[in-house]
């Protein structure tokens, strides 16, 4: 596995065939491939997530249709800003729409110049060979002032590396992923996560089987 | 108080618009789209507002306040901007692939503001003006009412028609084949015959723009990809509304004579922005490999931005894909893909602004 320097990933971008090529579109200026990553900039659609009327966010039980509720969508353009206070959290995406061809993977991370300030860029920072579509960014202000997110700045920077050999399952390839080809933020898709913790109900029945409705992962079990 | 009144009455005209102007929620992509149609329909110095309303529609006038400003001598920072109003439905708003029918209800305020009704008039024959006359003296006659009245009715008919074509025409130069996709739902859901006051049958709309894309060199190319559907097309074009009386046969008349006379006045209304099946040529093989491979068509390979209307006419050719009439319809019914057609023009604006910094 080695990181792709400057020279490969404009390589990797050039590729004749399409099929093949590292897509990073549109890319509005060359310079942002830097040294052993390209820089991402930030698009003009956000999620932005707010207090919801319940204790908390609970995986097993919150439908994907309530998520969804949690946000509110805004659209900055261009040349406007959104303000992120301390403690708040959104969803952004990167404007420039990637494709990883199968022979890659990579992973975003945050520009250090933000994380000076308090802002943290991304947390899941995996991208998968064959991932297509623009990423979405978890946006959060850990700092004590506002920031303001002026859509089109370079916000993260995405390394990637070569695998050993390229991948015969890209992302995407098997149809029970999640997220392919989008171009705005994607909120959480909680099924996966209540599929496991069914299971692990399960296990924990085995273990040590309780009865009626009590919750078997409940503290006092 | 002959101020007070005007200030009410322009609240109230300004009011409506305004309000529903804010409930706008269409994509950033086309919101620049219509600032481009806009700036090749009506010109550079224009404002126009997209709101969600009943249908599609357009309305222009002054600007609210304006009277009142002349009235006091403030200078009026919209001096020389002519304020358009655009209407959708509401749950077509994120519909991108029906874009193309803004370029319809922009072109009215070109064909309003520059008179071409007059001009395609001016092409009347002494026939053209024996039939008006004589119908004219008839329907007085019929409605016990004044001859100038009769007249009046039969040449805002003639108007309205020949108004429609003319923006049929003018979308279709601007905007080729896509326009044509665009409206094709419509007549699927509604009859081909069907005459209105303001309307011309379906089937005379269809063909005057076939008749508009031969002229920009669409044939052959479409022909080659969605023969099938090019045929349904030209079956559609091929029905003969039967007129039912008078007025709608003087109308049909109409469209039939003045047909040239649309074509060349739009036409030379948009030289140099036609969009023409040689443009698109130069970017469609690309253009199909992004989207037959899932990849934004925002930029071309050699880094410049893609051509929207090239991004919108391909759209609709991949979903024609297999040439089937149905997909039409069910075309603009995947909300992904909308989204990512949407997302593909704003990136192409963006990276053209970018350019041009």
């Amino acid at each position: 596995m080695t990181v792709l320097e400057h020279e490969a990933l404009s390589t990797a971008m050039d590729r004749d065939d399409l099929a093949d090529c590292l897509i990073v579109t549109p890319l509005l200026e060359r310079d942002q491939i830097g040294p052993s990553s390209i820089d991402v900039r930030l698009a003009t659609e956000f999620r932005v997530f707010r207090r919801i009327g319940k204790a908390g966010i609970d995986p097993q039980e919150q439908t994907d249709v309530g998520i969804d509720d949690a946000y509110d969508k805004k659209v900055v353009p261009l040349g406007e800003g959104l303000w992120l206070h301390p403690g708040q959290f959104a969803l952004g995406a990167t404007l420039e729409y990637l494709r990883i061809p199968s022979d890659l993977s990579g992973y975003v991370i945050g520009r250090s110049s933000w994380g000076r300030i308090g802002l943290m860029v991304a947390t899941a920072i995996l991208v998968h060979p064959g991932y297509t579509g623009c990423l979405t960014l978890e946006l959060a202000n850990e700092g004590d002032s506002p920031i303001r997110l002026y859509p089109g700045v370079r916000i993260a920077q995405l390394v990637l590396h070569s695998l050993s050999a390229p991948t015969e399952e890209p992302y995407g390839s098997d149809a029970k992923t999640s997220y392919l080809a989008h171009t705005t933020p994607r909120v959480t898709k909680l099924d996966k996560a209540r599929d496991e913790i069914s299971r692990i109900e399960q296990v924990a029945n085995r273990l040590h089987p309780v009865s009626g409705d009590k919750d078997p992962l409940a503290d006092d079990c | 108080m002959r101020g007070v009144n005007r200030f009410l009455e322009e609240m109230q005209e300004a009011t409506d618009w305004i309000e529903k102007g804010r409930n706008s929620q269409l994509h950033l992509g086309t919101l620049y789209f219509i600032d481009q149609i806009s700036t090749h329909l009506i010109g550079e110095n224009v404002c126009v507002s997209p709101i969600p309303d009943g249908g599609y529609g357009y309305s222009a006038f002054s600007w609210p306040f304006k009277h009142i400003l002349e009235e006091y001598g403030v200078s009026d920072p919209t001096a020389g901007q002519h304020p358009t109003v655009v209407s959708y439905l509401p749950y077509e708003q994120d519909s991108t692939l029906l874009n193309a029918l803004f370029a319809h209800e922009i072109a009215h305020s070109t064909v309003e503001e520059e008179d071409l009704v007059d001009s395609v008039l001016t092409a009347k024959t002494s026939d053209f003006d024996g039939a008006f006359d004589k119908l004219a003296a008839e329907l007085a006659a019929e409605n016990q009412a004044p001859l100038s009245k009769a007249e009046e009715k039969l040449r805002d008919r003639v108007d309205s028609w020949v108004t429609e074509l003319l923006c049929d025409s003018l979308a279709t130069y601007y905007l080729g084949p896509s326009y044509l996709f665009s409206i094709a739902p419509t007549v699927i859901a509604t009859g081909l015959d069907d005459f209105s006051d303001t309307h011309p049958p379906t089937a005379i709309r269809v063909k005057h723009i076939l008749d508009a894309l031969v002229n920009a060199g669409w044939r052959t190319p479409l022909e080659a990809r969605i023969p099938t559907v090019m045929k349904w097309l030209d079956s559609v074009a091929s029905v003969t509304p039967s007129a039912v009386n008078g007025i709608e046969n003087l109308c049909l008349e109409t469209c039939d004579l003045f047909q040239a006379q649309i074509e060349r006045i739009a036409a030379d209304r948009l030289t140099g922005a036609v969009f023409e099946a040689g443009d698109f040529n130069e970017q469609v093989d690309e253009m199909m490999d992004f989207f037959d491979q899932r990849i934004l068509p925002a930029q071309m390979r050699d880094r410049s931005a893609a051509d929207r209307r090239s991004i919108l006419l391909g759209g609709w050719l991949f979903n024609l894909k297999e040439d089937q009439v149905e997909d039409i319809a069910t075309a603009i019914e995947d909300a992904e893909f909308q989204g990512f057609l949407a997302a593909a023009l704003e990136m192409s604006f963006v990276l053209e602004a970018w350019n041009s910094r």
